[in-house]
């Protein structure tokens, strides 16, 4: 218990200074949800009222983010932050680590979005956690309807059960049944989506003085996920959740929409299964231990009929067996102390790997946070990592120190200053290391210094909540890993050149109001001005021009009114210029964009209705160069809750 | 009205401010091009469509003069593009096409969807071409046969894996199969098809991964062999295409090379370390040092024909844009254009000649084919009893005029020796006059700095011959009676009524039968026109061959209209000009009695042949 609590109040003590360890998880939920803007985060009724498909749809309404998406409903979709490489990122699910020791980067359609109750990116995050979560450049963390105990004191049996079934453009179609059963001192949550669609949206594609209107190829998706926890609680001190999550899917993987050859074939499959979980031990009033445990295996399986070589398909096999031991100790009412050890084994077999690497990983934290009084806080962090590669006899070992601090500074009550700084750095992934012709084993890890100053103002006026957040930040990242074609620009290999310089400013802004009775109005924006560029090579052409994907400027909008049964949001999502490469020439640049979303719902009863209008405007966009995506589409949405 | 300031305000804050501006690129410090026409074909990058094609031109560059000319893209990854005719092939991989533009204009005249019926890509990779086709290698392992008058693909030649290149020697189709694709499983094997029958007739071994493979001299073919990037080192390695023989194996890294004047000129870049390197008749190696970050990374290479500077294309990193830069003969560096595109991978110099060649292979122009070959006697020369003089083990004299017969109508090339040496066509049907207008079409191979004139005559009965009237006419000795005759030594000598009165055809290096034609008797006279020497040894000993201002064949290259003829300027032997309406026969003779060092005696060469009216 108190570790949540614990964890939520760190949340939520950037605003709220006020919490003590009485504190009900209830009402710092309310705390923190309120707040939760603040943190970049996102919750359920957020995620529904943005239309999100897929989690990554949700994702870039966080300031910050940035969302490599090849077109497609179902496509894959990695996300990087502050202009952080995907690679540099973690995914926090339910507090436990996952990214993929292969390429690095975790796809974000894999989620089930209607089991997500919330979502956030932070580069800092929480003090207290498994030490791999402490090391990452930046981490979004996936919280599911499962990851905590309801209280349920009464003997009677609760059952919450919804079934939803949604349909629209491209014969997209997804059932979804979320449920849940609470009864005294355990919970167990069910969730199972299966969606479809063909993907051959419509798009318009531009070659000089002609224009043509092509139906996108090969994105037909089919995709099965699954989510099935049990919380319970053992004992007044023993805790613990477990999960099994499944994904699987067979994905057309659309094509770049080359000129005179828009045949596209790639397939994609995925078998994904995991379980993890998480026991919770309460030693005394002012320790406890969380014990973590994942094991997971990922088989991706890749063909392409048009592919002119011997190997038209390749093969994927992941395991991992991860564990982490985190303890945490109270010494002072406004002091938190943690240890954290983990250790992480993975292997990955595949046609394109020779050999079968392996990786055993050690992680060591130790953190703190301290509250000294009212006006100033402090954290701190020191993290120690060891990696062992190891592939056909050789051994590359990898290691390093993470330290990270902040402090806090709440000169009034309604007004936090925050500045963080964190070093970190990323490995070589399996593939950056051994992937064939392309991989190399000389590689060293990619640093990243990262400095934030962060102000935000919470204030409520006569039942108006008014947020207001501005951040300025400075990351750079040292020795990036990336593929450089060596010899012709078919063979590429890895290495580590370049250093980037981020420095950038974040406005947003939220007003919260409830003007009459009922009547409910949501309205928040953001915008991020940021000056990525690349600093490797004075000589060279693209010396201080921005790096590629990367737009200056970009934002979000979001209105959302509540009546009654019935709600009505329009969000927008702005991104600037950007070039496809390096240098900042015309031939390169990528046009700027605005997309608009509106999503009306309305409740009667155990019934619930949806629309969804995704690019309302219709505006032909692509967020990477020559990949098109959707035009207007609609969908809609039934939904019953037993 | 406060929501609506504050979305007001909202969208300001997100629109205003992006102050992303496009740089400009850096230009040249000497704005002024080269003098010569250049095409720099960019390859771009994968998935970009950024393709371009560049041009220099009177000292100014269009950065891809293909999309201001045809306002749409080359596409993704062209890799190769070829000057024939008066057409230039541009074979573009991803996009799978092979683009057909004019070599004047640059006008689209055709694209080729190479997708196969399946609609499987066969990512088409390189090009070459002889006799009125163009032969494309693709990376699904075969080789396809365009024809250059409907451009549709005739036939198709399955080779090995992934095959990178593709060169034409000796009457033969070479192909380096790569097995790129199929990494580590690289192929290790050169296909060699036969050009007339089409059909793959070898598959040797020439180590892991061949590249880039240039047939040069007679029958010689270069090839660079890139192994496996990692272990197996890269090599390169000259094979003889008579019996495939090592002619040597260098056991050097050759990244890139051209080949000029029967010199190899190219560069290696393995390890990181870039050198040049220049590969003499003698077969000696040179190494060249750079100069310190003059070149980034190499990526084409060509010399100029005319001045012979090396050009080099430079890809800096791959993904910036890509330079050009100028070098003397000893790599020295004259000039550097910066930002001529993304990963320039070719240099093709493009004669800007002002004769205005009409295009023959349009639809609405006949097309008379030659129907025999009368009579073949060539004079004894080091082309003599190979496949170019239509001869193989045994022939008699009917079959080598039908492999000639062949050799005409495919394009291959066919030689008429030295001095004296005829060949007579009858054509299908009448060729006619059309006044004003060339009106048979002769191809040779001459190249800038390469002429072997030869000089036409027509006839209508094939008993009265009319020459054609070129631009050495006043200078022709004419009754020349030149009489070659085989020794005991296999040696060939001969006499003359006219100076140089006797002399010998010496053996040269590439050829070791004998020179004189097996199918006829010694010794064997000719009654023939001589024109002028052409041959001017310079002072570092290259032999430059300066063709007449127009009127023979193998003069003027054929991309430059050289290979046009025109009935009106048909003489007697008075030189009276005479009115022909229409003629049947064509006689074509050697007409120079020269040696020019290495290049041995200059004899003219015959391609492809056709009437035009």
């Amino acid at each position: 218990m108190r570790q949540l609590s614990l964890i939520i109040l760190i949340f939520a003590v950037g605003v709220c200074n006020a919490q003590t360890d009485t504190v009900t998880h209830e009402t710092v939920e309310i705390k923190a949800s309120r707040n939760t803007f603040l943190k970049n985060s996102l919750n359920k009724q957020t995620i529904e009222a943005v239309g999100a498909v897929t989690l990554s749809d949700a994702l870039k309404f966080i300031p910050g983010v940035i969302i490599k998406d090849y077109g497609g409903i179902g496509g894959v979709k990695t996300v990087n932050y502050r202009s952080v490489g995907s690679q540099q990122g973690m995914v926090s699910f339910d507090n436990v680590p996952m990214q993929s020791a292969q390429t690095g980067v975790t796809d974000f359609s894999i989620f089930i979005t209607r089991n997500i109750k919330s979502v956030s990116v932070s580069q800092t995050g929480l003090t207290v956690q498994p030490a791999k979560l402490l090391v990452s450049g930046f981490t979004v963390n996936i919280q599911t309807d499962a990851n905590e105990i309801s209280r349920n004191d009464g003997d009677s049996v609760n059952k919450n059960i919804s079934l939803s079934a949604k349909y629209g453009s491209y014969n997209t179609g997804e059932i979804c049944i979320n449920s849940e059963i609470i009864n005294a001192g355990y919970k167990i949550n069910i969730a199972a989506d299966y969606n479809h669609s063909d993907g051959d949206y419509k798009y318009k594609l531009t070659n000089g003085d002609s224009t043509g209107y092509y139906h996108r190829q090969n994105g037909r998706t089919d995709q099965m996920k699954y989510d099935l926890s049990i919380s319970s609680r053992i004992s007044p001190k023993i805790e613990s959740y477990s999960k099994i999550f499944g994904y699987m899917s067979k994905r057309g993987l659309p094509k770049a929409t080359t000129y005179y050859n828009l045949e596209s074939d790639e397939i994609l499959k995925d078998n994904m299964v995991f379980c993890q979980s998480k026991l919770r031990l309460k030693l005394s009033e002012k320790s406890e231990i969380n014990q973590y445990v994942k094991y997971s295996f990922s088989g991706e399986s890749w063909r392409d009929p048009d592919y002119n070589g011997i190997n038209s398909s390749a093969d994927y096999y992941q395991h991992e067996i991860y564990e982490s031991t985190v303890m945490s100790i109270r010494p002072l009412s406004e002091m938190f102390l943690g240890i954290a050890a983990d250790y992480d084994y993975n292997i990955l077999k595949s046609d394109n790997v020779s050999g079968r690497p392996a990786r055993h990983s050690f992680y060591l934290s130790a953190s703190g946070e301290y509250k000294i009084n009212k006006y100033l806080g402090i954290t701190a962090v020191t993290a120690v990592q060891k990696h062992y590669s190891i592939n056909k006899q050789s051994t590359e070992q990898f290691g390093g120190f993470n330290p990270s601090a902040g402090i806090e500074i709440g000169p009034f009550e309604f007004v936090k200053l925050n500045f963080d700084a964190k070093h970190t750095f990323r490995l070589p992934s399996f593939n950056d290391l051994y992937y064939n012709g392309i991989g190399s084993r000389i590689l060293k890890p990619e640093r990243a210094n990262l400095y934030s100053l962060s102000s935000t103002f919470f204030k409520t006026i006569s039942k108006t909540d008014i947020s207001i957040k501005a951040d300025i930040y400075n990351n750079s990242v040292k020795d990036k890993i990336v593929a450089v074609p060596t010899k012709n620009i078919y063979i590429w290999t890895m290495y580590n050149v370049g250093r980037t310089d981020i420095k950038a400013v974040e406005i947003s802004g939220m007003i919260k109001t409830e003007p009459f009775k009922k009547l409910k109005i949501e309205l928040s924006g953001t915008h991020t001005y940021q000056r990525a560029i690349d600093l490797s090579d004075k000589n060279s052409s693209v010396y201080k021009n921005q790096i590629a994907y990367v737009p200056r400027v970009s934002g979000s909008f979001l209105l959302k009114v509540e009546y009654r049964d019935c709600f009505v949001s329009y969000a927008l999502n702005h991104q600037g210029r950007r070039y496809c490469l390096g240098e900042n020439i015309a031939q390169n640049s990528i046009p700027a964009y605005c997309d608009q979303t509106v999503v009306a719902g309305y409740s009667i009863k155990k019934l619930s209705f949806t629309v969804e209008f995704h690019n309302v405007a219709g505006v032909t966009y692509e967020i990477i160069k020559n990949f098109p995506m959707p035009g207007l589409s609609f969908y809609s949405t039934i939904k019953y809750e037993i | 009205m406060k929501y609506k300031i504050l979305t007001v305000a909202a969208l300001f804050i997100i629109f205003s401010c992006d102050d992303m501006h496009d740089v400009l690129m850096v230009k040249s410090e000497n704005s002024a091009g080269p003098e010569q026409s250049i095409l720099v074909l960019c390859e771009g990058l994968f998935n970009m469509n950024n393709g371009t094609l560049g041009y220099f031109n009177e000292g100014v560059y269009t950065s891809d003069i293909f999309k201001s000319v045809n306002n749409r893209a080359l596409g993704d990854t062209p890799n190769s593009a070829i000057v024939y005719g008066n057409k230039i092939y541009i074979v573009v991989n991803v996009s799978n096409t092979l683009e057909v533009i004019d070599s004047k204009s640059f006008k689209s005249i055709y694209q080729l969807n190479f997708l196969n019926e399946t609609g499987k890509d066969v990512q088409p990779r390189c090009a070459t071409s002889s006799g009125g086709y163009v032969y494309v290698c693709a990376f699904d392992n075969n080789v396809y046969k365009i024809d250059t008058v409907d451009f549709e693909i005739k036939a198709v030649c399955q080779v090995g894996k992934n095959p990178d290149c593709i060169t034409i020697v000796n009457n033969k189709i070479f192909v380096s199969n790569s097995g790129g694709l199929s990494a580590p499983d690289y192929d290790n094997t050169i296909s060699v098809i036969d050009i007339q029958s089409f059909k793959e007739i070898k598959r040797f071994y020439a180590g892991i991964n061949p590249g880039k493979i240039v047939g040069y001299g007679d029958n010689m073919i270069a090839v660079s062999v890139r192994g496996n990037y990692d272990d197996i080192k890269s090599d390169f390695v000259i094979y003889n295409t008579d019996d495939y023989s090592t002619v040597k194996d260098f056991e050097i890294s050759m990244t890139n090379f051209t080949v000029y004047n029967n010199k190899i000129i190219g560069y290696s870049s393995e390890n990181n370390t870039l050198k040049y390197l220049k590969i003499d008749e003698d077969l000696s190696v040179t190494y060249y040092n750079p100069e310190e970050e003059t070149i980034k990374m190499p990526y084409a290479i060509a010399v100029d024909p005319q001045t012979g500077n090396i050009y080099i294309g430079d890809a800096r990193n791959y993904v910036e844009s890509g330079d050009m830069a100028v070098f003397d003969q000893d790599f020295n560096l004259i000039k550097k254009y910066y930002s001529v595109g993304l990963n320039p991978s070719m240099l093709i110099f493009v004669s800007q000649s002002s004769t205005i060649i009409p295009d023959i292979t349009q639809d609405t122009v006949k097309m008379i084919k030659v129907k025999s070959v009368c009579e073949y006697v060539p004079a004894p020369s080091q082309f003599v009893n190979t496949s170019t003089s239509g001869y193989d083990e045994g022939y008699n004299y009917q079959q080598v005029k039908q492999k000639v017969l062949n050799n005409i109508q495919n394009g291959s090339l066919t030689t008429l020796g030295g001095l004296g040496g005829y060949l007579t066509v009858e054509f299908e049907d009448y060729v006619n006059n059309a006044e004003g207008e060339n009106d048979i079409r002769i191809d040779g191979n001459a190249v800038t700095g390469g002429a072997e004139p030869g000089i036409v005559e027509v006839s209508q009965d094939n008993i009265n011959w009319y020459e054609l009237k070129g631009s050495a006419f006043d200078q022709t000795i004419r009754n020349v009676n030149i009489t070659y005759r085989l020794n005991e030594d296999q040696t060939v000598s001969w006499i003359s009524n006219t100076a140089p009165y006797r002399g010998t055809i010496e053996k040269n290096i590439y050829h070791s039968q004998c020179y004189f034609p097996r199918w006829t008797e010694s010794p064997l006279t000719f009654k023939c026109s001589r024109l002028p020497d052409v041959g001017v040894c310079d002072s570092i000993g290259v032999w430059i061959l300066t063709a007449f201002d127009y009127g023979y064949v193998d003069n003027i290259p054929n991309k430059s209209g050289g290979n046009l003829f025109d009935i009106d300027n048909a003489i007697d032997e008075t030189g009276n000009r005479v009115n022909l309406a229409r003629i049947k026969y064509l006689r074509i003779s050697s007409a120079e009695n020269q040696i020019c060092g290495r290049i041995g005696e200059v004899s003219t060469e015959v391609g492809f042949i056709c009437g035009l009216h």
